[in-house]
Order: structure tokens, then sequence, then C-alpha cells
């Protein structure tokens, strides 16, 4: 899983960090921010700082990175530091005190790390975003950072499935982001030569340029205006918002065809004679003229050579006609000027280019363009694009034959109050350009990435300057494996530590990052960190489920369940259980004299509250509830990853987990308790922070509520607000507890509800829906008890409306049939499904898994509704970002009325395959890998022509996401794929992560494989957790029927290179596959021991048409894939020689090595070049 | 008679050590990179070639210096090449 191995690595926990080590994923350095109101408090600041940080060993700095940046004061003055270790961090800090000690210090601008303004620039100026164009990518951009964020990660893998299903698929972008390092010398020129290709240049820039965008947009970087330079003003239009896409065609999709559509111009040009030459001038635009006119004097020739870029007063771009260009050279020469010939030949930007105005207008005929969204500058014109879609659309592609007039542009962006410039993509050009043109001047102009370095530590050097200069910006994206409540006990220091006098500040939720527009605004970066620790914790469930513990005091009854599946159990409900001290034996219960009339009132019993362990009526609360699936039956409802999952094990289901609503239903509850003369109004600031997963054991939540400041403003009903902290506790027997915070939210409570207003959301452009009940409930993951849409009625672009029904309660707790909620949890949990029918009305279904994430604000305007009532679910869309959805949701009475509003719903983008279903389909049906027939020969395949109705073989191949290889999703995805014994075996695996993420999907792709051949025979659809692979060493399986064996039920050889697995079953017993793919080296895990090839082997290599690597590949990987199918004699891949190859088929003979002369025939071997990648596939037939 | 590498050294340190507002604090050496450790770009290489001239008072062949450079394909100029360059050149 190399390509995503780095995502895998075993998070470091906090406190094992290696100061100082340049770690696999590039993230050699951190940024620390301090801030006060004066320049010399912020000295003394330092100063404090350096004389707390240990004499010697190390510290933890990423973790103080988090506590000092999440932290940061609202100080006027800041200043940043980058640092690698703790002896860079001690000795910037020493010079930076001296620094701002000294007189008349106004700005460092240390570009080894040290950056302070007194004048900032962000306040009163405006930030602008620059887009470079063709000849900023290089290889290796942006390496380090899809590991990083997964953001980055998932359009790679978008553009990889882009150009796979493209009519040329040639080539895998995702090569050109890799780190440069993992190639040797020869795939490092093939890569480089690959990257000229106009094609790939353009298309790598724009989508490295997307990349950055998605990236300024996750640290939400303030953005006032945007503009590109030659192909970058496509990107900046993207990101502007003005380019629309056909049938909810991707980005990067459309990004592709633009690329692809310059490739076309691109031939018509190279079938001209005479094309150009592209120099590049060290001088200004004036010069460059005065060098044409002196060389057209000469020649006596006149419009052979124009100015096709006036770039800054140190540089021009000359396009010429390769003969009058010699001229100009030696003009240039004469004169001693610095120049360079460039490797560009086609002559952008000028006249010359006129030939191929007509295929270009055609490309963007067919593109819809909009107003901008943000102000975007034209490099054509210098000043800002029009508004109206024709205008745009003629501009946008004459600026193909109009000269580049960014020296204008950007003076033109200085005098509409520009002053930080951020260039948003590849390397640095347009930074020196605009740095050039506005020397002497007062800006900010910096760089996301350079050529140079880490693109990780360019980040924190920009973002680094960007704080002190005061640009909004949010720097929690940086810090996702952190925990939100971050003790201090280990020695990190916090801004408190080192100020002189300590807050006094009692708050249990983080500091608003003052940094940040919104904290809720950025809360997408908070979901990263919801995913690690996730992870952790799943982890975490992992062991405990293998090793058996369980929490203290908890009784153990009846009969564990059969199987692998979860059964119900007949155990008394929890608050009836345990008693609090059992727990907690510190915690007692309290109450305050002030709150006595609070505490002397009924308060109805509620199955979601739990044990009371403390309170003072009317001020703070804790409560602890156990949660079991004994009693938690609604949680059986609720499975990531399916319920229908298992014909053989009927009960076998996905993950449960507590629902979002039911979480805020325990909240309400507790709320409930603390003030019971109050009604719950509404919920703001709701942020999820991990599942509460089930186990078999119990799981304890403490849930802790006290009051805050009335802040809302929009309802003078609401007189109490109180701020709730939900977090779980794992027992264990050690007794030590480790916390994790599941969730937090501002309650809004009030004397009465508000009137119900009516609904006032509108959707336009309505049509019937296409989607049916049993396609939606198939795509999720939700059971009989919460399945309450009665009809989806209507959808439109914006969202969806439907008809829902309020559900029985009595099979949602096994103690209270009749149980009495404060809300309703499971209408509101049912009013959200429609929108899952919306996602599912578009083609794209990509990143469409949706994960709630946070809720801005929830407003109640009824209480619960009899069982049976009709409702209307209103919903839409307001907001999309590569990660990100975000729904609004009007749940509204029969009387027109709401019954409760839901304002800014945040999700989470899972990347997930989908086929027929997503990942939550019937698992007989859903299939994880595709069909890769054309890695099989035509003889193997079923049809008349062939003789036969079932294939030979079944091939299955799989690309595994990166969202998939996220331990938290895994954990999903073993509870639905594997077998019990299976998921004890993977329980017990001792590997590390990335390893044990091979070796499930390795089985996975095997099983479908397995399962796509035994349908094609027999007709049956096997559920994947039935279909159970024994394992031969070596990617070698025999299929099993969970327990049985049918006859001629399929064997299986399975093989995988980086993230890429394929499977290949037959009821032959010697089937076998090998993979390839450029800058991946087999490992001995895949089976792969190469063996390297003789010289008479390149020989024959030679005979294919395709790049030596890749033909030497195809001989390679047919003798490994021949070892893999005799795996079972001991036969390894050394022992085997390639006799013969037929180009034309891709047949490669394999023989034994010490038979290669001999007249015995050889196994056939067939073998498949494509995207850089190569499969060997054998039924060890003879060869004919 | 070429002007001492050392002393020319010295000036360059000086010089770069806050170039057109960018500083650099690290101790500059005769094997200190351009672009990799000063965070040069090329039209910087441009602006320096002119401040040269101005600081030393004469004509510099700096863009027969760069050309070689790239023709020799070097990844990076070093400070100390700079000032043999230089060494070389002023009179």
């Amino acid at each position: 899983m190399s390509q995503n191995r780095l995502a895998l690595e075993p998070r470091q926990a906090v406190g094992e960090h290696i100061v100082g080590d340049t770690n696999s994923t590039g993230r050699d350095c951190e940024l620390l921010l301090f801030a006060a109101d004066e320049q010399h408090a912020l000295a003394d600041q330092l100063r404090h700082f350096a004389d707390r940080l240990p004499m010697d060993g190390d510290i933890d700095l990423q973790s103080q990175a988090y506590v000092l940046n999440t932290g940061l004061g609202p100080g006027k003055r800041r200043i940043a530091i980058v640092a690698s270790h703790l002896e860079d961090l001690r000795n910037k800090l020493q010079k930076a005190v001296s620094r701002l000690n000294s007189p008349g210090c106004e700005q460092i601008r240390d570009v080894t790390g040290i950056y302070y303004s007194a004048n900032p620039l962000g306040i009163g100026g405006k930030v602008a975003f620059l887009f470079p164009g063709e000849g900023a990518q290089y290889l290796g951009m942006l390496a380090g950072l899809p590991q990083l964020f997964p953001s980055l990660a998932a359009t790679l893998q978008m553009v990889d499935d882009v150009v796979s299903r493209s009519d040329e698929p040639a080539f895998s972008l995702t090569r050109f982001f890799d780190s440069a390092d993992r190639y040797d010398d020869q795939d490092r020129d093939l890569l480089d030569q690959e990257l000229r290709r106009l094609d790939n240049a353009m298309f790598s820039v724009l989508i490295a340029d997307y990349m950055m965008h998605t990236l300024a947009s996750e640290l939400s970087i303030r953005c006032d205006a945007m503009a590109g330079h030659s192909a970058g003003e496509l990107a900046a239009l993207i990101a502007a918002g003005c380019v629309g896409t056909h049938d909810n065609m991707p980005i990067e999709e459309n990004l592709f065809r633009v690329s692809h559509g310059f490739q076309q111009i691109g031939r018509l040009a190279d079938q001209r004679e005479n094309q150009g030459v592209l120099l590049a001038l060290g001088a200004r635009r004036q010069i460059a003229e005065e060098v044409l006119a002196n060389a057209a004097l000469r020649c006596g020739l006149d419009d052979q050579a124009f100015v096709a870029m006036d770039n800054c007063p140190h540089q021009s771009v000359i396009v010429g006609l390769t003969d009058f260009m010699i001229e100009v050279e030696n003009e240039i020469k004469q004169r001693g000027l610095v120049y360079e010939r460039l490797t560009l030949d086609r002559p952008y930007h000028t006249k010359l280019f006129a030939p191929f105005m007509g295929p270009l207008r055609e490309l963007f005929r067919r593109t819809p363009f909009t107003t901008p969204k943000v102000p975007i500058y034209s490099c054509t014109t210098a000043n800002l694009f029009p508004k109206d879609s024709h205008s745009i659309r003629e501009l946008t592609v004459s600026h193909w034959e109009s000269p580049v007039e960014y020296t204008k542009m950007v003076n033109r962006m200085y005098d509409d109050g520009v002053r930080v410039f951020l260039e948003v993509g590849p390397k640095n050009n347009l930074c020196s350009f605009t740095e050039d043109i506005l020397r002497g001047r007062a800006s900010l102009v910096v760089p996301m990435n350079v050529a140079r370095g880490t693109a990780w530590r360019q980040l924190q050097h920009a973002v680094a300057q960007l704080a002190v200069h005061h640009v909004n910006l949010d720097v929690s994206p940086f810090y996702q494996e952190r925990l939100a409540d971050r003790p201090s006990h280990d020695g990190t220091l916090s801004h408190d530590d080192v100020q002189e006098g300590r807050s006094t500040d009692n708050h249990t939720v983080p500091r608003t990052n003052p940094l940040a527009v919104s904290v809720m605004d950025n809360y997408w970066a908070n979901m990263q960190h919801f995913l690690q620790v996730q992870g952790q914790v799943m982890h975490s469930y992992s062991g405990q489920q293998s090793s058996g513990q369980q929490s203290s005091g908890q009784q153990s009854s009846g009969q564990r369940p059969a199987r692998g599946g979860r059964r119900r159990r007949g155990r008394e409900p929890s608050h009836n259980r345990q008693r609090p001290d059992e727990l907690a034996p510190s915690l007692s219960i309290t109450q305050a004299g002030a709150g006595d009339q609070e505490a002397a009132l009924p308060v109805p019993t509620r199955p979601l509250l739990g044990d009371v362990v403390e309170l003072e009526a009317g001020e703070r609360i804790v409560v602890l509830r156990k949660f079991d699936l004994g009693e938690d039956l609604y949680a059986l409802q609720h499975t990531v990853g399916g319920r229908s999952v298992s014909k053989v094990v009927p009960d076998q289901h996905g993950l449960p987990v507590v629902p979002m609503t039911f979480t805020l239903e325990m909240i309400a509850e507790v709320c409930e308790r603390l003030l019971p003369s109050r009604k719950i109004i509404g919920f703001k600031n709701v942020r999820l922070l991990r599942w509460l997963a089930l186990a078999e054991d119990p799981t304890t939540v403490q849930v802790t509520a006290k009051r805050a400041p009335v802040t809302d403003a929009l309802s003078n009903l609401v007189t109490d607000e109180f701020l709730v902290e939900v977090r779980q506790i794992e027992g264990s027997t050690a007794g030590t507890a480790n916390k994790w915070t599941a969730a937090v939210a501002t309650v809004m409570m009030g004397p009465q509800l508000p009137p119900a207003p009516e609904s006032e959301m509108r959707l336009h452009d309505e049509r019937a829906s296409s989607i049916s009940l049993e396609v939606l409930y198939n795509n999720l993951f939700h059971g009989e008890a919460f399945q309450g849409v009665r009809s989806l009625d209507a959808v439109s672009g914006e969202g969806m409306h439907a008809s829902i029904e309020v559900l029985p309660r009595h099979q949602l707790f096994a103690s209270q049939p009749d149980c009495r909620f404060v809300l309703d949890p499971v209408l509101m949990d049912v009013a959200m499904h429609p929108m899952a029918a919306w996602h599912l009305e578009f083609p794209d279904q990509e990143g469409r898994i949706l994960l709630p994430v946070g809720i801005d604000r929830v407003e109640f305007y009824d209480g619960m509704l009899p069982v049976g009532t009709t409702l209307s679910s209103i919903s839409r869309s307001t907001k999309e970002t590569t990660r990100q959805f975000t729904h609004d949701f009007d749940v509204v009475r029969p009387d027109g009325r709401l019954w409760c509003r839901f304002s800014g719903c945040h999700y989470y983008r899972f990347y997930l395959p989908f086929h027929e279903f997503n990942f939550h389909g019937p698992k007989d049906v859903y299939f994880l890998s595709q069909e890769a027939e054309w890695t099989l020969p035509d003889d193997w395949r079923a049809g008349p022509e062939q003789g036969r109705q079932s294939p030979k073989a079944s091939c299955m191949l799989l690309d595994v996401p990166t969202d998939l290889q996220n331990p938290s999703m895994q954990v999903a995805a073993v509870a639905v794929m594997l077998s019990e014994r299976e998921q004890k075996s993977y329980r017990e695996l001792q590997l590390p992560v990335d390893r044990q993420t091979e070796w499930l999907f390795r089985r996975a792709v095997g099983k479908d494989a397995v399962r796509q051949h035994w349908r094609a025979r027999s007709g049956e659809r096997m559920f994947m957790a039935d279909v159970e692979l024994e394992d031969h060493h070596g990617g070698y399986f025999t299929g099993i029927r969970r327990g049985e064996r049918p006859a001629l039920f399929p064997h299986v050889s399975v093989a995988s290179t980086g993230s890429v697995v394929v499977g290949v079953a037959s009821e032959s017993p010697t089937v076998g596959v090998a993979i390839w793919q450029m800058g991946e080296r087999a490992t001995a895990e895949t089976g792969s021991d190469t063996g390297g090839l003789s010289l008479d082997e390149r020989k024959l290599a030679m005979a294919f048409g395709d790049s030596l690597p890749i033909a030497e590949a195809r001989l390679e990987s047919a003798k490994r894939a021949t070892a893999s199918a005799f795996r079972d004699r001991g036969w390894r891949t050394e022992m085997f020689s390639v006799r013969h190859v037929d180009p034309a088929s891709g047949d490669v003979e394999v023989v034994i090595a010490e038979e290669t002369s001999r007249a015995a025939r050889g196994w056939r071997v067939h073998t498949v070049a494509r995207n850089k990648m190569v499969v060997a596939v054998t039924l060890a037939e003879p060869w004919s | 008679m070429p002007r001492d590498v050392d002393a020319i050294l010295v000036e360059l340190a000086d010089l770069l050590s806050n170039f057109q507002g960018r500083e650099y604090s690290d101790p500059i050496t005769a094997e200190t990179t351009f672009f990799g450790e000063l965070g040069f770009a090329s039209i910087d290489a441009v602006v320096l070639g002119e401040t040269l001239e101005a600081t030393y008072g004469q004509t510099l062949p700096f863009g027969a210096f760069l050309s070689e450079l790239r023709d020799r394909q070097v990844e990076d100029l070093t400070v100390g090449e700079l000032a043999e360059f230089l060494s070389r050149s002023l009179s």
C-alpha cells in the first residue's frame, strides 16, 4: 500500500514524537506563534518561554505547537518561529528576543524561520491568491502533503480514476506528486519527460493549483481577490467559482478535459513547421521590445517575434519563429543581458497562436461560466474580469493569443488595496515576479510551495508570515493528531504558562483560536482529528475484543453471541446495575442551597439519562451512562458498514454506533435533570469528535454540563445556556481511565418553546425523484426502527422534499419499551435520510458516504408527536467542498409550521467505492473492487465464441482508497467483510498498521474475485463474510464457503503493489497473478521475490513495444505469477525463466529455468500493461 | 590583480544577510547555497547581479556566468562559487 503507505504509518502518540526527525511524511519542523500587545511584552514572553524549555533531552514540538497556536491570545503584535528541534527553537528564540529588543526593529523576515511585523498588512490590506500556470510543475511537487491532508489524497485518487476512464489512459498523474527520491535515475528521467508533455504539464499544474487552493480553504485563509498567470488563470477562474461543469462533472474531470483539449491543440501545432522558440529575458518589457526592434531592423523582417509575457522588471518572455530568434539571441548577447531558452515551444500569448484559437474556442464553448464569487483579475486586461458569462468566456479564450500583462495586473491589484499576495500552487515563480514588481512598496508576498525542502516546511513558513500579518486563517488542520483537551502535565507549555499573570478562565472547551474567522466555520480540520482519535479508540477496541477485557464491576450474563454476531441479552438496565461509586469512588452527589427549588422538581424517567454522580442544581451536573447492546437495542439498528452482511450468520452486522441524535437526546435529558423548570429550546455549536461505538462489553460515558453565559441574541426566550461535554470512559482492569471527548455542545433552555414559524425553505426547479425508498435504505445502514421516510416527493439541484413519519419507540431500549424522550431522536435522524436520496440522484457518487461532525444550530418548536404522525422534511445542501457537505433541514408539521429546524449540519465526506450500492449496501450485491476483465485473455472469457457459459477465471482489482485505510473505517469494514474466524485472526495479527491493512484488503479482493467467479458459474450471490480464504502463504488462497467447500469452489491468487490489489479466481488450483507498478518495488509479503532478468530475457522483452521498464516488468511479473500458481510445490520465482514471448497477445512462455533449452512445453502467462502498471495472470496452461 | 576571495566572502555574507528585505541569520559561509538556503529565486539572481555591479562599480559578465552554470546543470549556486567568480571578474 506504499502509495498511501505514509498515511498508514503508526501515528506517533502524544509524547512520543521524535523531535528533529525528518519522518517519512516530511513533517520536519513546526510553527510556533506568540502574541502580545506590545513589542517588548512579546520579547518578554519569548524569554519566559525559552527559560522554561528543558535544558536537555527533547520536547514534543508538535504538541507544543498545537497548544500554543490553538490557544493564541488576541495580542496586536505577533511573532512566528519555525523550528525543527529543541536546540533550533532555543537559538531562534534567542535571536528573536535580541531583535525585538533592538531599537528601530519594525520587521523580521528571517528565512531561517523568524517572522515579525509591527505593521501587519493583513489589517486594512486585501489578500489575493495567485495561481501559477504551465512551467510551475515539477516532479515531486507537494510531496508529503497528501499524506498529511486526506482531502489532497482524495483529489489525487479522483484524478487517477478520471484518467483511467479516459480514452487515452496513458499516465497516472499521482506519480508526479510522489517524492522524486523514491525513483531511481532512469524512472526519474522517464517521469520528467512525461511531465513535459503538454497535457501532463497542463493537467498537473492545474491539479496542483486546485490542491493548494483546497489546502488554503481548509486553513480558511482569507481571500479578497484572485488572479492567475497564463494557464493559472483557469485555476483562478475555477477557484473563484466562475467555471461551471456539465452534468455535475467533478472539477478534476473538467480540468482533465481542458488539459486534454490543449494536448489536441498541441498536436495540431506540431504538424506545422517552424514552430517557435521561447526566451526568458532578464529585463523589462521595454528592453525586450528594443531587442526585437533591433533584430527586426537587421533582418528586415517584421512580426517574427513578440513579447508574450511581461512578468516583472527583470523578466520578459519573448516568443518568435525559430530562424528569427537566432538574431534575437545575438542581440541579447551583444547587450550582455541575462537570458535563457525555455523548453516550452508553444507560441501562446502571441499572434502566432491565432491559427489554433478555433479549437480553443470550441473547447470552452461548452463550458458554462458564471459570475465569480471572488473578484478575479484578468492577466490580459489587468482589470477585473467582467461579470457576464459571455464576456468571461471571451476574455478567457482571448488570453491565449494576448500577451500576459502580469506587471500591469499586479500594479493594478496593489492600487486596489491588495497588500498580501499568496501564491497558491507549486513553486514560487509568481512570488519572485510579484516581489520584483512591488520592490520598495509595503507588501507581503508568500509562496505556499517552493521546489526545495519539504512541502510541509514551506507551508509552515507561509502560514507563519500570514499569521504575523494578521491574515485570518485557522491552523487547526495542522494538528489532526492532537486530542481536543490535551493535558499539560507532560510539560507542554501553554500561553498561560508563560504569561506573568495566569488566566482565571475555567472553560472546559478549547479556547477559540483567534486566528480563525470562526471556529465552527473551520471544523473540517477537526474531522481529521476525529478520525485519528477514532482510529486510536478503534485499535483500543480491537485490542479489548481480542483480550476479552471487561469493565470493572460488570456482570457477565447469559450466552455469548455465536459466530461473530451480536445477540440481545437479557440484562438489567444500566442505571439499575451499577452504583456510581463503583466506577468513580471519588465522585459524590452534592446539591447547592440556591438550587433547592430545581432539585425538588420531579423528573420523568429518561432512557439515556444514566446515573447522576454530581449535581449542583441549576449550575452543574455530572452523569455517568453505561451503554451496552443488551439495553441499547437501537444501536443494533444503526450499524456502520451495513446490516445485511451474512446469510450463514444472519445476526452479523456492521459496527453499532450511537446515532448523533441520540447523543443530543442524552445531552437534553442531562440538562433537563439539571434544570427541570426549563425546556430545551435548542442546541448550538455541536461538535462530534468521535463515534460512540458499542462493543460486546459495556461502554461508559460521562456527561458534564455547566452553566454558561447566555449569548444567544436571536431569541429572547433563551434564559439559560449550558456547555456540555460528553466523554467516553474506557474502563480497564488496571483501573486507569482514558477519557475521550466524544461531543461538545451548547444547550439553550427557556421557560417555553418559541412559537412555531412556517418553513421558509423553498426549492427551485423541483422534479420527481428517481430514487425509490428501497434504493434509499439499501444505501443507508439504518434498520427498521429508523426507516421512517414514507415518500421522496421532489428533488432539485439544491435539495429534497420528502414525507416522514413518527416511528414507534418500543424496540429501542430493552428495559423501557415505552421510553419517554425529551426530544424525538428517531424523528430527528429520519429527517436527515432524504438527503441521502438527494446524493444518489447525482451520477458522481464519489465522496457521498457522509458522517455528521457538527451542527451550527438546532431549534425546537414542539415536543414529541404521536406515533404515525406524518411530517415533511425539506432539506437543502448549502456548501460543498472536497471534504465537506453542509445541509439545512426543516421538519414541518402537518399544519405547515416547524417542528424543528437544523441549520448548518456539517458532514465529512468519505470516498469509498460505489457500484450498485455504496459501502453500506447489502454485502451479497456490493463489491469493494472492480471487475478487471482487461487483464484476462479473450479465450478465458465466457461466450459463444469461447464455447463456454462461464469464464475460466475472474479478475477483480482495487486501488484501496485512502479513506478505507483509515483505522476507524477499517473497523467497520472488518465487521462486515470477515467471518468471525477471520475477525479473530485479524485481531491477533502482530503487524504494523499498514501491514494489517494490506492483510485485510488482499483478502477483501480475493473474496470479491471468488464471489464474482462463483456467481458467473452458479448464479449464486454470496456475502463477503460468507467466503473464507484458506491461506497457503504468498497470496494464494483456497476459497471456502464458511464451513464448507462446494465442489469446484474457486481458488484465488492475490497480489498487490502500493495501494493496488488484484485477485484472480478460478476452479483451476494453479491460478497465479502478479502485479507491478512503476516506482514500486515488490516485497516479500506480496510473494514477489524478483530474481531479475537474464540477458536473453532482456532481449525477449524488447520485442514488446513498451518502454523498457514496462517490457521487462512483463517478464518479471510472468515469472512471479507462475511461482504463485505453484506455491504449494514450494517453487520460487528465481526457478523460472521466460523462453518465448508473443507481443501481439501479451502472452509469455515461462519454464523451469534449467529446462529452457529442452523441448518440454512451458506454461502460458498472459500479461497486460496499462497505466504504467503490468498485470500477469496464469492458469498454468501449457504454452502453445 | 584579482580580489581576495576571502574578503569577497565577507562582503557577500554581509550583503546576503539582509538582501532586498530577506534576512538570513545563520552563518553564511562558502558552502551556503542561494536557492536552497538563502531562498533565492531566479529573478533574485538577476537582481543580485545588478546589485553587485552597483556595489563594485563595474559591469560583470553575470549573464555568461549564469549560462555556464546552467550548461553544467548545476542545481544550486554556492556563495563560495560566486565569490570566486567575483574574484576573477573584479579588477
